[in-house]
């Protein structure tokens, strides 16, 4: 019998999941299932450079909060969460923005 | 004669070498000398150098990269008189003299370089130069390719093959013929005198140097445009010397076939590839699989079609049948809460016949597009026993708010403006609500999605029953992002969609119970979409006949071009959308895609900044099929309608004011 088989078998605490934007471009991050997904969001949009209160999270088209936790969500390893960016309008041709 | 020509060939290089600068003694273009007349790998002992090795004429005169040819005047001045002078003016040579010497160019520091690693030959119509090793010719064949001037025939095919066979010839004598002997005794000084090259100073990368650059960028390309028309003109002048030459000289030597040999192998393959016949160029279903989708039947020229018509009037005789309570009573009372009872259609009813909503309520006089005349739905259906629409709430938001709620809400943003309200699951602030209230605010994504699920909310009995559905602007942006991908799949029906899209049109929704699926329960679906990051328009889909309505409050801000390449990835994508969902596409519905237009004579927002809001006020009138507000929605009603949303939306989200 070899060591292996002689661990037992813990569950992982951690899951990675994917964020992908609406241009394909896909982020990897490695998250613990009981914290916010909140640090994983400010992350995200840390790296992207824009405010998180200008992405929209999807996760299979249902929109995800910041506060909820992988576990809520039943988040498993390599789900995938989109983002999208909110857009902004009201040109005219004498007024800017 | 012959005699003449040989003793110019013979005394032009010998008196330049020995007595004049050294640079002068070629012509400007001299530096050009022909890549293709390199020998190939070439070992042996090559003839002596002219000068030997790292060792450079002195001379009192740096020459640089700038140099100019200007001693051609002091040749001139010197020989002036004397018969060399004539012998070099009859020369090819001689339209050199007539250049203005000011306008031409001079690499002076490269023909520098090379006449310092000069080869001493006997060839009197070939210089040769050593560089890395490697000989390098500048003949009259050079001369000849570079001024496209005859100046010899072509040797005769016996003597090709003889040069090149070196069988019987070595190379070394077939190239040059050396029993030369050259002495540096004729050189004033000898050797010893050359002194080494000063070192090159180090240049400052400066502006002040980038400009300097910039100016001898414009000089010297003027220069050359200068010297080239110079050379057009004095072309004939030099053919004309070079033939009398020709006719006076022998030129066997020139014939030295080694090149010949060497430029026939080197073009033979390249004109073996040029007679190929060339590639068929990329047509339109060769690039990324297109085929499968054809152009759009032009829908520019529709739409360019409608502006041109004259402007939708009001239908006088509209059909008694489906006659809305808009439309006999245009000036719609605020005060009635109730105007009509419409009946429900029944889902066999609404299948059978023809699209009473969709009957013309404005009439194009032309009707010039059979699609353009379906702009407005009619909520009155012949159906009796409809569920009763509030008329009056959807255009009393366009009268004025009450300014005791519109202050009491300031107030309240005021106090609360580092706190965060929760809407639909979304955190906004307090300026989400100022943003809305304030005129000619720019509005963003989530001011229109929670405007849309406010309206959807407050109408969803009247939506449900009229067969229409709202979704929120993520689903145009979705589809535009993902264009690009779809337009690369060989086989639209193999595309994987978004799983939004796909939800959006199974009416599955969070929050829509019971689900709304496309062309079973819906035939009107209305969506905000956004241009450019810029503008904010409302797409009305006809499922039916499978044409996109384009409410669009301000036209001139969007050239057709423009809404042309908005629009295509809606409308091509649509049908494969609906497809891939439901296995089948209905046969109204156009091969190329979904036909659209803009709907002519609604309100304009010239004002600039209140798209947003008007988008989804368009989308409430267009629905219940107000086309008097739609068409006379002034600044003023802007402003109210912007204060009535805003007062709404906190009432409705946050709490009573």
């Amino acid at each position: 019998m070899s060591a292996a088989d002689k661990k037992p078998l813990i569950p992982s605490s951690h899951i990675t999941v994917k964020i992908k934007s609406q241009d394909d471009i896909c982020v990897y991050y490695r998250i613990k299932k009981d914290v916010e997904l909140r640090a994983m969001m400010q992350a995200y949009s840390d790296k992207v450079g824009v405010e998180m209160s200008a992405f929209k999270f999807h996760l299979d088209g249902i929109r995800i909060k910041p506060n909820q936790t992988p576990n809520e969500l039943e988040l498993e390893d390599g789900d995938e969460i989109d983002a999208f960016v909110y857009q902004i309008a009201g040109f005219s041709l004498y007024h800017r923005h | 004669m012959a005699s003449d020509s040989d003793e110019v060939y013979q005394s032009v290089p010998r008196s330049m070498c020995a007595n004049i600068p050294l640079f002068l003694t070629m012509s400007p273009w001299v530096p050009t000398v022909s890549l293709t007349s390199v020998t190939p790998c070439f070992s042996g002992d090559l003839p002596p150098r002219l000068l030997a090795l790292d060792c450079y004429p002195s001379h009192p005169v740096r020459i640089n990269s700038y140099s100019k040819a200007k001693y051609l005047i002091d040749i001139f001045n010197i020989l002036y008189g004397t018969p060399e002078l004539q012998l070099l003016l009859q020369s090819p040579l001689g339209s050199l003299f007539s250049l203005p010497v000011r306008y031409c160019s001079l690499s002076g520091q490269l023909l520098h370089q090379l006449l310092c690693r000069q080869l001493f030959t006997e060839e009197i119509d070939a210089t040769w130069f050593v560089f890395a090793g490697q000989p390098l010719r500048f003949s009259l064949k050079e001369f000849e390719e570079i001024t496209s001037l005859c100046c010899s025939e072509y040797p005769s095919a016996a003597e090709v093959r003889f040069s090149t066979s070196y069988a019987d010839v070595s190379r070394l004598e077939a190239l040059f013929r050396t029993s030369s002997t050259f002495a540096l005794c004729s050189w004033e000084g000898g050797d010893a005198t050359f002194p080494p090259l000063p070192r090159p100073k180090k240049r400052r990368l400066t502006d002040r140097s980038g400009e300097r650059g910039k100016k001898k960028k414009t000089t010297r390309r003027q220069s050359k445009q200068s010297t080239a028309g110079l050379f057009r003109i004095s072309k004939s002048s030099i053919i004309d010397d070079v033939c009398r030459v020709h006719q006076s000289s022998t030129h066997d030597a020139v014939s030295s076939s080694t090149s010949t040999s060497i430029d026939e192998k080197h073009i033979s393959p390249l004109q073996g590839h040029l007679s190929q016949p060339p590639t068929p160029a990329l047509s339109e279903a060769s690039v990324g699989g297109t085929s499968a989708v054809p152009p759009l039947a032009n829908p520019v020229n529709r739409d360019a079609s409608v502006t041109k018509s004259e402007p939708f009037i009001l239908s006088a005789e509209a059909d008694d049948t489906c006659v809305t309570s808009a439309l006999v009573t245009p000036a719609v009372d605020s005060s009635c809460t109730q105007v009509c009872v419409l009946p429900p259609i029944g889902s066999s009813s609404s299948q059978t016949t023809p699209p009473d909503r969709h009957k013309m309520t404005l009439r194009n006089k032309n009707s010039l597009h059979p699609l353009a005349g379906t702009p407005f739905p009619s909520s009155k259906q012949t159906n009796p026993g409809r569920p009763i629409p509030l008329l009056s709430t959807v255009a009393a938001s366009l009268t004025a708010p009450d300014q005791k709620k519109v202050a009491k809400l300031k107030a309240q943003l005021a106090k609360a403006k580092t706190s965060e309200y929760m809407i639909l699951g979304q955190p906004v602030r307090p300026s989400f609500f100022t943003e809305i209230l304030q005129p000619q605010q720019w509005l963003s994504t989530p001011h229109i999605d929670v405007l849309l699920a406010f309206i959807w909310g407050k109408h969803e009995t009247f939506f449900r029953q009229q067969r229409i559905t709202i979704l929120d602007s993520l689903f145009t942006s979705i589809i535009a992002s993902s264009y690009a991908t779809f337009n690369r799949c060989a086989n639209p029906l193999d595309f994987v969609w978004h799983r939004l899209l796909i939800l959006s049109i199974t009416g599955s929704l969070p929050g829509r119970q019971p689900p709304q699926r496309w062309l079973e329960d819906v035939d009107t679906v209305y969506i905000p979409m956004n241009w450019g990051r810029k503008h904010w328009v409302t797409l009305s889909l006809d499922l039916r006949v499978g044409h996109i309505s384009i409410l669009d409050p301000f036209p001139d801000c969007n050239s057709a071009r423009k809404v042309l390449s908005y629009m295509s990835p809606v409308a091509k994508t649509l049908p494969d959308l609906v497809r891939s969902v439901f296995g089948k596409s209905p046969s109204q519905w156009p091969e190329s895609g979904f036909t659209f237009a803009r709907l002519e004579g609604l309100a304009q927002n010239k004002r600039g900044g209140d798209c947003g809001a008007i988008c989804v006020k368009f989308l409430e009138l267009h629905s219940h099929a107000l086309q008097d507000q739609l068409i006379a929605l002034t600044d003023a009603e802007v402003n109210n309608l912007r204060c009535n949303y805003a007062l709404a939306l906190y009432e409705e989200f946050v709490g009573k004011l």
